[in-house]
């Protein structure tokens, strides 16, 4: 059994989390709470950490996702409004402003730190001189190009916060963990089609329809192809026991698409993580134990971490009846709460889990 | 601040030990207009009440939690384990005795306790202790249901004497208007007095508990 990427997790000055620690994670972690409490914001944290910052645009991606940056932009100053969203406190971007930080509690090589920085280039005795500016003098000056000082894996990385930037693909950063994110709307037909792509005639497949099976156990065979319909994009079809004609997996409802994308983001997630966000959605509840079943099974043999949020009792059920019947997996309830500026977090063991679940108390 | 924002939900629980408490409860706060406020939750039996208090008590901060359970033959060895598990879950102060109007516990970062021990927080009892505490004063078959019970020999008794409470209590709803009608319903029925000192003592608990203001039966009769 391999080792989990975090066995424990502390983020400070990340939206919502002042400083927020969690003690202890399991190999499979179930997040509760509130609306509005930073359950999304948790797993966007850890796609962040995951990401080791190893491209310019990390930053940006998590921000489009939610609606909070736009693709392009044309100046700093939008960019540097962006980014407000993504600190505690939502105070406007400046100097000295406290670092993000994102790790397991203690190890502080491991951690992910997130600053901005300003420089500023004097003249000192007929030499260019570089130094940061400090917090209180002026920033605002369209000379001073702000950038990101950031700390992953034990580099010390510096990005420019820069709209001229290319979107590229480029990695400065070898690190990267595997990390697959599943928002609640679940993923796109471009992302499952990279995500299928990336283990096509591999023997992850099986576990692919095996996730399919669950819902619809006629399916015979799973592919990515366009159709005339599709027109140039690929979409998945399945093929249904005898009949000759594949049939679009979208025609097959809502729980089918989530099962492919939570089953594909999985064996992409090898040696990495998976993160789940809203895990019940259009899924039917009497689907939940087996797939949640499934995915500590695979998580297990492929050594993945699992985040997933909910707001269901039935998925909670699910997750407990999961847990409870995989001795060797260790699932984790983790409730989200805020007391007064801070978000805390409280720890239901499988033990625990199964007492609640059996007495209705709840949890969420 | 995330509070600020998004809506507070109440969170008001009464756990009691078993149907019958459940039943009783319910009656009694329909009758003070304070059923809609308050969810009761049955737990099956002390053992399995004191087994989940544990995970009860890791509910969200916000909650209120009363704890409603027989104090028994004896009074002190159930407040100690009571005592016991909320010092393990975090309760700093605990006292060392209950509170006889009942006991209000504040922890930060935890559930707001209360807890109360039938009959009345200072006596050995059960629920049916409390609810002959609401047959009306002077009332004329209590007395004889009572003496009923007692001319039961030892040899033909088929209960413990501990139960000899619920006995007395079942013969006399036995001769009520409509014979056999539950405790609960017998507070509706108005054969038990929902108004008794002891009723208003225990809403006025879970009043405080849950911060709530009764509705209906706001004064004292005796």
């Amino acid at each position: 059994m391999g080792t989990l990427i975090l066995n424990s997790l502390e983020i400070r000055n990340f939206r919502a989390f002042r400083d927020l620690k969690v003690e202890h994670l399991g190999r499979l972690n179930l997040l509760v709470g509130k609306n509005n409490v930073g359950k999304t914001s948790l797993l966007e944290a850890i796609q962040l950490y995951a990401s080791r910052a190893s491209t310019p645009t990390f930053i940006w991606e998590i921000m489009i996702a939610r609606h909070e940056a736009k693709h392009t932009f044309v100046n700093v100053r939008d960019m540097l409004a962006a980014l407000k969203y993504l600190f505690y406190g939502r105070e406007d971007i400046r100097p000295g402003l406290q670092p993000i930080q994102i790790g397991p509690i203690n190890p502080p090589p491991e951690t992910l730190s997130i600053a901005i920085d300003w420089s500023i280039t004097e003249t000192r005795n007929g030499r260019l001189h570089t130094r940061p500016l400090e917090p209180g003098e002026d920033y605002t000056a369209d000379s001073l190009a702000p950038h990101f000082t950031i700390q992953a894996a034990g580099a010390t990385l510096s990005y420019p916060i820069d709209p001229s930037l290319p979107q590229g693909i480029l990695r400065l950063n070898s690190n990267e963990i595997p990390c697959v994110f599943t928002s609640a709307n679940g993923l796109s037909a471009q992302r499952l089609t990279e995500l299928w792509d990336s283990i096509a005639l591999t023997k992850l497949e099986i576990d692919v329809l095996t996730a399919l099976r669950l819902i619809a156990p006629g399916v015979a065979d799973l592919n990515f192809v366009s159709t005339p319909l599709s027109g140039r994009e690929r979409i998945p079809v399945v093929r249904i026991a005898d009949n000759d004609e594949p049939l679009p997996l979208y025609s097959l409802g809502d729980g089918m698409l989530r099962a492919l994308g939570i089953s594909l983001a999985l064996v992409n997630a090898k040696d990495g993580v998976l993160l789940i966000d809203e895990f019940e959605n259009g899924l039917y509840y009497s689907v939940q134990p087996d797939l949640w079943q499934f995915i500590f099974r695979v998580a297990r043999r492929l050594n993945v971490q699992v985040f997933a949020t909910t707001h269901s009792w039935d998925c909670i059920e699910a997750f407990q009846k999961a847990a409870s019947a995989d001795k060797q997996t260790e699932g984790l309830l983790i409730r989200l709460e805020s007391k007064k500026d801070d978000i805390v977090s409280t720890l239901f063991d499988e033990r625990q889990l199964e007492v609640a679940t059996r007495e209705q108390i709840e949890v969420r | 601040m995330s509070n600020d924002v998004i809506k507070k939900d109440k969170l008001n629980y009464v756990l009691v030990e078993g149907p019958d408490d459940a039943q009783v409860f319910f009656h009694l706060l329909r009758y003070y207009g304070l059923d809609t406020q308050v969810t009761i939750q049955q737990k099956e039996g002390i053992d399995n009440l004191l087994e989940a208090l544990e995970v009860e008590l890791m509910r969200r901060a916000e909650t209120r939690l009363g704890i409603v359970v027989d104090a028994d033959i004896d009074i002190a060895i159930r407040w100690q384990s009571l005592r016991h598990k909320l010092i393990k879950a975090g309760y700093t102060y605990v006292p060392l005795h209950p509170t006889p109007g009942g006991t209000i516990l504040k922890q930060e970062g935890r559930p707001m306790v209360g807890l109360w021990l039938m009959p009345d927080n200072t006596i050995p009892g059960m629920l049916e202790d409390f609810t002959s505490l609401l047959i009306p004063a002077g009332d004329i078959l209590w007395p004889m249901a009572q003496d009923i019970v007692q001319q039961v020999i030892t040899k033909d008794r088929r209960f413990p004497q501990t139960q000899e409470m619920k006995a007395n209590i079942h013969t006399w709803l036995a001769w009520q208007e409509e014979p056999g009608k539950p405790m609960g319903q017998a507070i509706t029925k108005r054969y038990l007095d929902a108004a008794a000192p002891h009723a208003q003592r225990l809403i006025d608990w879970l009043c405080r508990l849950f911060d709530i203001e009764r509705v209906q039966g706001n004064t004292y009769s005796g």
